[in-house]
């Protein structure tokens, strides 16, 4: 019983540090239907740059590091939309196009990282990495623990931002039209490249808080990039509100997939639930839009 | 036609000639160059690389459906082989193909559900099963497994000098290059073709496009086992599950493919013979002091190839070619009389042997009962009864959301009906798939023309011709029959993409007309001609209807419609407001009601 | 005001418009009716600039806007509501309609337009805080024009209003259509399918068939013309 509230405990708090990795991806999804493959690496991109470097260096805490990521990756997703993706945009079989140019964006990034920081795994060692709480019978990690209030406040923010704000509002009616939006006299170029930018920082932010409790390498990234693939499906594409829902699922069966199979196949569990989802339902539990078939 | 023999250089340069002339040359380059073995070892790799790109090409390339997860066929065929081996002394030559096997019966299983998503989910769908077989297979403690060397030679498909292996590889890869060469020209690759530039209009053309994909992906799962098993047992003394599932076998046979040229023979080549010596260069020299570098040229070059030159290099050089190929053409014309041929002012169709040749009867080839389809809360389509008869040119009127199209798209299988039968040839086909009616006689046009841009003027009308013959030359001769009636012959080896208006309808209506169909659907033939051509158009359309084909023809320019329509229809938000002869149906007073209003209509027409 | 000079348009090969003059003076209200392809939807887009002219120019208070690009072309007060409403499902009605306010002129007086488009469908004030995507077909007209309203237009051109709708919502919409155009000292250019009502409302016409002109005049001459009937069900 108690290995089992353990469980449960973990999978939510992976599951909230996968939901704000999949927020971005499903967000830039529905805005310009471009499956982000290079979307983890990002995230790992954060995990060097700036929490270890910024650590290294200046002795700055990773969670202002992942704070500071937001403009930094911003400013980056902004220019890697306007001056790259843009110009593939539009054209015919486009949605393939952009799949593969992320997926050579993912390339490029993991082998920088891997030329300036060496493969050998890295950790953050502060002191709420290894810290935990003992309630009951279980162990919960401090890290983790502030990393989930820090994405709770990310999706806050996220949502704050969407649905709030003349940009946020924008972006979803891109997301809805964009050739309404064009009659409007919105500069849809404008909107791409600032959810691109969102989008990335937003998954840098939670590259960050992950680094805090747990080891990374430049290729982290090809591990965690089907399971947000899985999130964003099984949510819906294109819907934030499905990217969480979705994150909490696929965490919670991650962990609580341990209790019946070895825990060395428990991301065997989250795929299984990804090609049931494309199979049976496509667009998910909150898709807007039925655009698998 | 001068086109075809003008294409002469190009052609040589495909054929089987040219892959045979390749091949020995690398196996000559192989002899010649000793037995260094860091450089037999490029040459290995980039013949086997070579080899595994062929397989991706087809499905990806050709087809257009992007397998993302193609080392699950890379990865099943080198553990099979190499698990048969080690626990059951099973030669590598049987092994690897029950390798095949296993891997073909994996991708169909893989394939009956994906092959129904979109682009890009296929893609990423895909890319599941390896990533799931990874960990599964690490946890059988099979993450290593040690191939054993029992120095059998050839026997086991072991050797110590890898020119043995050059020289298998590159026997597989010449066949596989034959393959692919014997598929691009036959009804299969036709149909690939179609099916990766627009499929909603090849399965419309008789193309059973859910065959299509699934024979050419488990074509593809087989050439990919075996690259896989060859790979394993020459260059691996430890099969690791990274090695063969890794991400980074997608990687590069995407990258070699992308560069080389997505659906082309020897793009694969020459983006590998470039690519992969690059590769092994840069880890080599670099390796130790800058991991990674290699890798971080592949990302650069997949990027730059997508944004720069998305048809790769052999893409990049035939396009040059054709264009070259075409102004010198197009100067040839200037001095001759190169414009659209004289073509006779009637059109008169009974000698093209169509199915439906001269038939006329009263018996109705279709009949529409009780028909009912909605949409998004959209009543399309209200309890219609329509009966047609045969050898008839029914022309079907209505204001705009009428449901005209939608009746079309249930006809011809686009659609199921919600409520209703559809009897064609007394036959319910409801609930058929476009290409099976095809097959079975209902041909059809479009609103917007969906003709295959990247394909020649013939090859579209033979992508309607195979619905009906198996063999390429004469789907070829019947193409050309059609043109030559049809008035575009003069434009037959051209891109469809270049042609206007006039002739992009023609090819549609020769296209269709070459399903050989009993019951033609035309979905506004006239829209956007000028006067003279749709008087044109009339007469064309009349011939076919004279011939023995059914007709139905929707259309808005209604004053054109009625010279040549035998029986009319008109409809009104999914129902049947009127229909008999032409002349009645348009002063029919329910009829303009619909159109411009149950006041105009009182107060403006006499009833 | 709006001044279209002998414009040719190709659209998918085809030509669009075959050189298509129309004039529409400061508070006029211009009908274009015709059936369907004859290129109706394709002389909005040429004037609003989604499409362009391949000869032939247009002339917005006496500047030629022929080349000038779409976004620029909203900022003059060139406002198009599209074909199919295109009203944006995920967003309130308010935000839909403080959306239309996107420029810059429009929206200093966003707040008194929005008083001005409530009390033209008060139903919209009713339903202010409802997503666009739940209204009915007829709610989603009159939020897409109160929304094309928001913008202050110098010219508001509407794309057949009433497609898609039933007879009932139709009356309701022309009824609506026809207040704004007593209250407002907007122009109006109204395309439609539906010749009785939009040649009604009129003070000039033009029908168009397959991309040309064939007839224009002032309401009186166009209603009940047998022309009119000819162009969309021909004669024997």
């Amino acid at each position: 019983m108690e290995n089992f509230i353990q469980l449960l405990v973990q999978g939510i708090l992976v599951g909230v540090s996968y939901a704000v990795l999949s927020a971005g991806l499903t967000l830039i999804f529905g805005v310009m239907n471009i499956i982000n493959f290079a979307h983890a690496s990002f995230a790992v991109l954060a995990m060097y740059f700036p929490t270890f470097w910024f650590l290294q260096w200046w002795g700055i805490d990773p969670f202002v590091s992942a704070a500071l990521s937001l403009p930094i990756f911003f400013v980056f997703g902004y220019f890697v939309q306007r001056l790259v993706i843009s110009r593939v945009i539009g054209r015919p079989g486009s949605e393939t196009a952009t799949l593969i140019m992320t997926m050579g964006f993912s390339l490029l990034i993991e082998n920088m990282i891997l030329l300036v920081w060496s493969g050998a795994p890295r950790i953050i060692n502060e002191s709420y990495t290894i810290a935990t709480w003992r309630v009951g019978g279980v162990l919960i990690n401090h890290a983790q623990t502030y990393g989930m209030l820090a994405s709770i406040v990310l999706i806050i923010g996220l949502f704050i931002f969407l649905n709030k704000t003349t940009v946020g509002k924008s972006i979803k009616a891109a997301a809805d039209d964009p050739e309404g939006c064009a009659y409007m006299g919105i500069n849809l170029n404008l909107v791409y490249g600032i959810a691109y930018g969102l989008g990335i920082a937003v998954t840098a932010a939670g590259g960050c808080l992950m680094a805090t409790y747990r080891p990374f390498n430049p290729f982290y990234g090809e591990t965690i990039v089907v399971i947000l693939f899985a999130i964003v499906v099984l949510g819906g594409l294109g819907s934030v509100t499905g990217a969480v829902i979705g994150g909490l699922i696929i965490g919670l069966v991650q962990q609580l997939s341990s209790l019946v199979v070895a825990v060395s196949l428990q991301n065997v569990a989250v795929f299984l639930i990804f090609v049931i989802c494309l199979y049976t339902r496509p667009q998910g539990i909150l898709g807007k839009k039925e655009r698998a078939i | 036609m001068k086109a075809a023999t003008g294409n002469r250089k190009f052609v040589w340069a495909s054929n089987y000639l040219a892959i045979i002339i390749v091949c020995v040359l690398i196996l000559l380059l192989s002899v010649l160059v000793g037995s260094d073995r860091y450089i037999q070892r490029i040459i290995l790799l980039i013949v086997l690389w070579v080899f595994m790109c062929t397989g991706f090409n087809l499905i990806s390339g050709y087809g257009g459906q992007v397998v993302f997860g193609y080392m699950m066929f890379v990865g099943t065929g080198a553990y099979t082989t190499v698990l048969l081996f080690k626990f059951l002394g099973v030669t590598p030559w049987l092994g690897m193909w029950v390798g095949a096997a296993i891997a073909v019966v994996i991708a169909f299983f893989i394939g009956l559900p994906t092959l129904r998503l979109r682009g890009h989910f296929f893609a990423v769908a895909t890319i599941a099963f390896p990533l799931m077989t990874f960990p599964i297979l690490n946890h059988l403690g099979l993450e290593e497994v040690g191939i054993p060397f029992v120095g059998h030679g050839a026997a086991s498909l072991q050797f110590s000098d890898l020119r043995y292996y050059v020289v298998i590889a590159i026997i597989l890869l010449g066949l596989s290059l034959s393959l692919t060469r014997k598929i691009e020209r036959s009804r299969l690759g036709f149909a690939l073709r179609a099916i990766r530039q627009n499929e909603t209009a090849a399965e419309g053309m008789g193309v059973d496009t859910f065959r299509t994909k699934m024979i050419t992906f488990l074509l593809s799962s087989g050439i990919a086992a075996i690259g896989g098993t060859i790979y394993a047992f020459s260059l691996l003394y430890v099969l690791t599950t990274h090695a063969v599932f890794g991400l980074f076998i997608i990687v590069k046979v995407l990258s070699i493919t992308i560069v080389g040229g997505m659906g082309t023979l020897w793009g694969p080549v020459i983006a590998a013979a470039i690519l992969v010596p690059i590769g092994e260069f840069l880890t080599a020299q670099f390796g130790a002091r800058f991991p990674g570098l290699q890798d971080v040229v592949y990302g650069a070059a997949l990027v730059a190839t997508i944004i720069y030159i998305p048809e790769g290099i052999w893409g990049k050089i035939s396009k040059s070619y054709y264009k070259r190929r075409r102004k010198e053409m197009a100067t040839q014309a200037m001095t001759g009389t190169d414009e659209s041929p004289a073509i006779s002012d009637e059109f008169v169709f009974n000698d093209l042997q169509l199915s439906s040749n001269g038939i006329v009867s009263n018996e109705p080839i279709l009949k529409i009962e009780n028909v009912s389809k909605s949409f998004g809360g959209v009543n399309a389509l209200n309890d219609l009864n329509i009966v047609v008869s045969a050898g008839k040119l029914l022309g079907i009127i209505g204001p705009n959301g009428a449901g005209k199209t939608t009746l079309f798209n249930v006809i011809n299988g686009y659609l199921k009906p919600d409520k209703g039968r559809l009897l064609f040839e007394g036959q319910d086909v409801a609930l058929l798939k476009p290409n099976a009616l095809c097959k079975r006689g209902i041909g059809r046009t479009f609103q917007v023309a969906q003709i295959f841009h990247n394909m020649t003027v013939i090859e579209n009308i033979m992508i309607g011709a195979f619905a009906n013959t198996r063999n390429a030359n004469e789907a070829r001769a019947i193409a050309e029959k059609i043109a030559q009636k049809m008035g575009i012959v003069n434009r037959a080896n051209d891109m469809a993409v270049g042609l206007n208006l006039w002739e992009t309808k023609m090819v549609e209506i020769s296209r269709a007309l070459a399903t050989h169909p009993k019951l033609l659907l035309l979905d506004e033939p006239m829209s956007g001609l000028n006067p003279e051509e749709t008087v044109r158009i009339g007469k064309i359309i009349r011939g076919m209807a004279d011939s023995g084909i059914t007709v139905i023809v929707i259309e808005h320019v209604v004053q054109s419609l009625v010279k040549i329509a035998d029986l009319m229809l008109g409809l009104d938000e999914g129902h049947k407001i009127t229909e008999g002869k032409p002349e009645e149906v348009i002063s029919n007073s329910h009829m303009i009601e619909a159109y411009l209003g149950a006041k105009w209509r009182e107060r403006y027409v006499k009833s | 005001m709006l001044k279209v000079e002998e414009i040719r348009s190709e659209y998918s090969g085809m030509t669009a418009l075959d050189k298509v003059s129309i004039s529409v003076g400061s508070g006029d209200f211009i009908s274009i009716v015709g059936p369907n392809g004859a290129g109706k939807s394709t002389l909005l887009k040429a004037i609003s600039g989604t499409v362009t002219c391949v000869s032939g120019n247009i002339y917005f208070k006496n500047t030629n806007i022929t080349n000038m690009p779409a976004h620029e072309r909203t900022r003059l007060g060139i406002i198009h509501i599209p074909e199919n409403r295109r009203i944006f499902p995920s967003l309130t009605v308010l935000e839909n309609l403080e959306i239309g306010a996107y420029r810059q002129e429009a929206r200093e007086y966003a707040d008194e337009t929005l008083k001005i488009v409530f009390e033209h469908f008060p139903i919209l004030k009713e339903r202010s805080e409802q997503l666009g995507g739940t209204l009915s077909g007829g709610e989603q007209q009159m939020l897409a024009i109160g929304r094309g309203l928001m913008a202050m237009p110098s010219i508001l051109m509407m794309d057949e209003p009433s497609l898609g709708l039933s007879p009932r919502l139709t009356e309701v919409i022309f009824e609506a259509i026809k207040e704004l155009r007593n209250k407002l000292k907007v122009s109006i250019l109204l395309v439609e399918q539906r010749a009785l009502e939009a040649l009604d409302l009129c003070d000039h016409g033009y029908i168009l068939e397959t991309g040309k002109i064939i007839t224009s005049g002032n309401r009186e001459h166009l209603m009940g013309n047998p022309i009119v009937q000819k162009a969309y069900l021909g004669s024997m």
